[in-house]
């Protein structure tokens, strides 16, 4: 049973809708081909917005693959005229044949990566697991950090384990002068916090790790109330701690494979 | 009245404009009425009669009632001339209040749903601020304390609501603070249970 409520939201749709508005919009306005150049600028701007800076700020490979998909299907979208097929003969010329393939093969690997969720915050997964063997407690919310356990390892270690769950995409991390900052994103949520230069805010559940190996865990009110039940929230504080206590040994173990195994063991959706 | 409330009552009386007049009046009469004094002071009569009130409760003067066309009054009339009075800081902790929590018996952790609203330190393991919304309705109001590293420090630790209660030592020493700073620690928890923001278990 899982303790999350189920996601509902649409956010990670509205880039899709809003451009498909904007499409349509201009199409019937201006004509069909000015429709395909906006949309094709559009692509352009997702690509570096969506893939891009999603690579920058996570460095998780597969984003430019993200990236290259979004920005060659908008290239194609501006040399797509209509008309083009009946010109050639029935064929797109040889540029936009070129393209056509490219998006078909970035495609196929985009959707691969999808299903392999290489390219999925694993936000979602954490908070499940953090809270699979806790139990209910009433009125035990609390917007106040509070230490749950202390590490062993060089700066360099704790700075190694925040840029791995990074590029994983199991939390969007920070690195400070003393510390490390990690914040579990749901899908949806990634938009919020790719953009923001702050992710220490009292709004973002996090875990904080200092190069003195302390680990302190924050869960905020929103995160806490996307679960069915009140739990209790020491126990659930605790838990998400421990948790990335022990991805922690893991990683240092060289048996990181083990986190991925953990995360995949809870069954969501492919964008939840 | 303890002595902490005679010296805090003799600096009020001496600070206002008038405080030095009024007692020089009350040295050169023999005895003076509120109605007297204010009207050669030019006072109002509700200040003169309020001021040597004070003066008979530190012990000052002294008050006898005269009846003069059959209508009641005070006559104040000095029967000191100087006052000794000791300032012992100690008087002003409440060294009842506290042995509880310094015989270590009090069980400590923060209440459930406390109106409270803690803000980390720049980049350290610590708070820096509490702030407490206190009152309800249009008398609520957000009351905000600046706290010491050491008080920071103690809040991080505190645990959580539903968390089993600890006693201050050993959230001290789980926080790591040392032990010349326990009358600080002993302080904000004293505060913050009145303000309800810690709870107490015996």
């Amino acid at each position: 049973m899982k303790k999350l409520k189920s996601d509902n939201s649409i956010t990670g749709l509205v880039p899709f809708i809003f451009s498909l508005l904007i499409f349509a919009l201009t199409s019937a306005l201006f004509g069909f081909e000015a429709g395909l150049d906006t949309l094709g600028v559009i692509l352009l701007i997702y690509s570096v917005m969506f893939g891009l800076w999603a690579y920058v700020k996570t460095t998780n490979p597969y984003f430019l693959i993200s990236f290259s998909y979004l920005l060659v299907l908008g290239l194609f979208m501006i040399i797509l005229e209509p008309g083009m097929l009946k010109r050639y003969g029935g064929r797109l010329d040889s540029q936009a044949g070129f393209l056509v393939v490219l998006v078909y093969f970035l495609f196929l690997w985009l959707l691969f990566l999808l299903i392999n969720k290489r390219l999925k915050w694993r936000g979602r997964e954490i908070m499940e697991l953090a809270a699979t063997d806790v139990l209910e407690g009433e009125d035990s919310y609390t917007d106040r950090p509070r230490p749950v356990g202390k590490i062993s390892g060089s700066r360099s270690d704790i700075a190694g384990f925040a840029k791995y769950l990074r590029r994983k995409l199991i939390f969007m991390t920070s690195e400070e002068n003393d510390r490390v900052i990690m914040v579990p994103v749901k899908m949806g949520q990634e938009f919020k916090i790719l953009y923001k230069q702050n992710i220490d805010t009292v709004d973002n559940t996090r875990v904080t790790i200092d190069f003195e190996g302390n680990v302190s865990v924050h869960i905020s009110k929103r995160d806490y109330l996307d679960y069915r039940d009140d739990l209790s929230f020491h126990h659930l504080s605790e838990s998400l701690g421990n948790l990335v206590i022990d991805f922690y040994d893991q990683y240092i173990k060289r048996e990181e494979v083990r986190i991925i195994d953990k995360i995949n063991s809870i069954k969501v959706g492919y964008f939840s | 009245m303890t002595n902490i409330e005679m010296i805090s009552a003799l600096g009020t009386l001496l600070s206002k404009k008038y405080g030095k007049d009024l007692f020089k009046l009350l040295k050169v009469y023999n005895d003076i009425s509120a109605s007297e004094a204010s009207s050669r002071l030019g006072l109002h009569v509700q200040t003169v009669q309020e001021f040597l009130e004070s003066t008979v409760s530190i012990g000052l003067s002294e008050k006898k009632e005269v009846i003069e066309k059959k209508r009641p009054y005070f006559r104040y009339s000095l029967v000191k001339n100087e006052l000794s009075l000791k300032f012992d800081i100690n008087e002003l902790v409440e060294e009842s209040e506290i042995d509880q929590i310094k015989n270590n018996s009090v069980l400590i952790r923060e209440k459930k749903n406390s109106n409270s609203h803690f803000t980390m330190a720049r980049g350290g393991n610590f708070f820096s601020t509490i702030s407490v919304t206190v009152g309800s309705g249009r008398e609520r109001k957000q009351k905000r304390i600046n706290l010491t590293n050491a008080q920071g420090k103690f809040l991080f630790h505190l645990p959580f609501p539903d968390a089993k209660p600890l006693t201050i030592d050993k959230i001290m020493s789980e926080a790591q603070i040392e032990e010349k700073n326990k009358p600080e620690i002993e302080d904000i928890v004293k505060e913050l249970a009145n303000l309800n923001v810690i709870e107490k278990i015996d």
